[in-house]
């Protein structure tokens, strides 16, 4: 059976193709829920899998310092709302976390999500008011290409959105006034390194 | 015989051993400059900054950085007496990713940490750290990072200035300087921008 609006052209085939299983057709279709981003049907009713929103939002492989601390913003044409008003509340909780592209280590390890980079929000990351930018900050990670994945809609967050290969990690860059200040602190305290002579060097 | 690759075996995501069917030149193969990676698509550019020729000489040890993606293929090179050695290696899917020792940060060393970085950023002069011995004549550079060098520009590390003509994840490729260099330079030098070179006249 195939739901009200379905874009049938009567011979079997449906834009050309002659597989139809994977297909959503809508409201009144029993088999959706199943759906294949190969065939994407974005009529009324339709299932939007989240590998649609990661299409749009993925820019390319960003570089960023394996340090953290770096401000994401995540743009793109309205996050699901969890039943803020658009305009005048912010729309959240999200959970980001950074997922290895090649092992699936989950990021950060030691908290239960990236920090939402707002104070007291720990890692309940939100959006603007507009809900079109979704922040959030990066944590210390080990160099290597990641996947973002943001969970929504409530309790559980039951729903997920993913962005793969959103970034790619590379050592940090150094400082010289970061030296300098350690410098004209008294030895007695541990600061850190003094001199880049006395610093470890990054991979080694 | 002519020298050829009989192996390679990876240790973790920047080392892995690439084996010999006769002894190697430690004066070159023991040199990064002789060597190069290539990344086979998709997997992003990584850099051979460091080699080190194990006793016998049979064997190199070659650290790759920042780091393999497991599971990719790499195709590495060696240029030993004008004759370039290849072979193609396939990242060990289960290899162990090395967690950064940095990250427990004392309070001190995290606030003049994050100042320095923001007044770095502020100021707009990228800076690195040398981690493979740059030697006279040497074409290519090695540092730790290059984020946020630009592609093309010059450099300025122990007062000189060095241009270079392209850059890697841990290389600056091409370099020169018009001023001659006598003295190898030691790994840990600070490596900064010269921002006057990137700025219109």
């Amino acid at each position: 059976m195939r739901g009200y609006g379905s874009p049938s052209g009567g011979d079997g085939s449906v834009f050309g193709m002659s597989t139809t299983v994977a297909q959503d057709w809508g409201y009144g279709d029993p088999s959706s829920g199943i759906v294949n981003p190969d065939y994407l049907d974005l009529g009324y009713g339709s299932i939007r899998p989240s590998r649609y929103h990661a299409v749009v939002l993925n820019p390319g492989l960003s570089v960023m310092p394996d340090d953290g601390g770096v401000l994401i913003q995540l743009r793109m044409g309205q996050w699901p709302g969890n039943d803020a008003v658009r305009g005048s509340a912010r729309s959240g909780p999200f959970l980001v976390r950074c997922v290895n592209s090649a092992t699936g280590d989950v990021y950060p390890k030691d908290m239960f999500g990236c920090h939402a980079g707002r104070v007291g929000k720990e890692w309940e990351c939100e959006t603007d008011l507009r809900h079109e930018i979704l922040s959030f900050a990066l944590p210390p990670l080990p160099p290597a290409e990641y996947d973002f994945t943001i969970g929504y809609g409530g309790a559980g967050f039951p729903h997920t959105i993913t962005v793969p290969r959103a970034i790619r990690v590379i050592y940090r860059g150094r400082s010289s006034v970061t030296f300098a200040g350690r410098e004209a602190l008294p030895t007695r305290f541990s600061a850190g390194a003094r001199s880049p002579r006395l610093t470890d060097l990054q991979g080694k | 015989m002519a020298l050829a690759i009989t192996g390679t075996q990876w240790i973790n995501v920047t080392t892995v051993d690439v084996s010999f069917n006769g002894a190697v030149d430690p004066e070159v193969a023991g040199r990064p400059n002789a060597w190069s990676v290539a990344a086979t698509a998709p997997a992003p550019a990584v850099t051979i900054y460091g080699t080190a020729v194990k006793t016998g000489g049979l064997t190199v040890a070659v650290r790759i950085g920042p780091a393999a993606i497991p599971g990719a293929a790499y195709t590495i090179s060696c240029d030993i007496d004008g004759n370039t050695i290849s072979v193609l290696t396939t990242a060990t899917p289960t290899l162990p990713v090395i967690p950064s020792p940095e990250w427990t940060h004392g309070l001190l060393r995290s606030i003049t940490g994050a100042f320095g970085e923001a007044v770095q950023r502020f100021n707009g002069k990228p800076q690195t750290l040398v981690c493979s011995p740059l030697k006279p004549g040497d074409t290519s550079m090695y540092v730790e990072s290059t984020l946020g060098f630009p592609p093309v520009g010059s450099l300025i590390l122990q007062g000189n200035r060095y241009t270079y003509g392209s850059v890697s994840p841990m290389a600056f490729k091409g370099i020169g300087t018009s001023s001659p260099q006598f003295l190898t330079v030691a790994p840990r030098a600070l490596v900064s921008f010269d921002v006057r070179s990137h700025l219109p006249d």
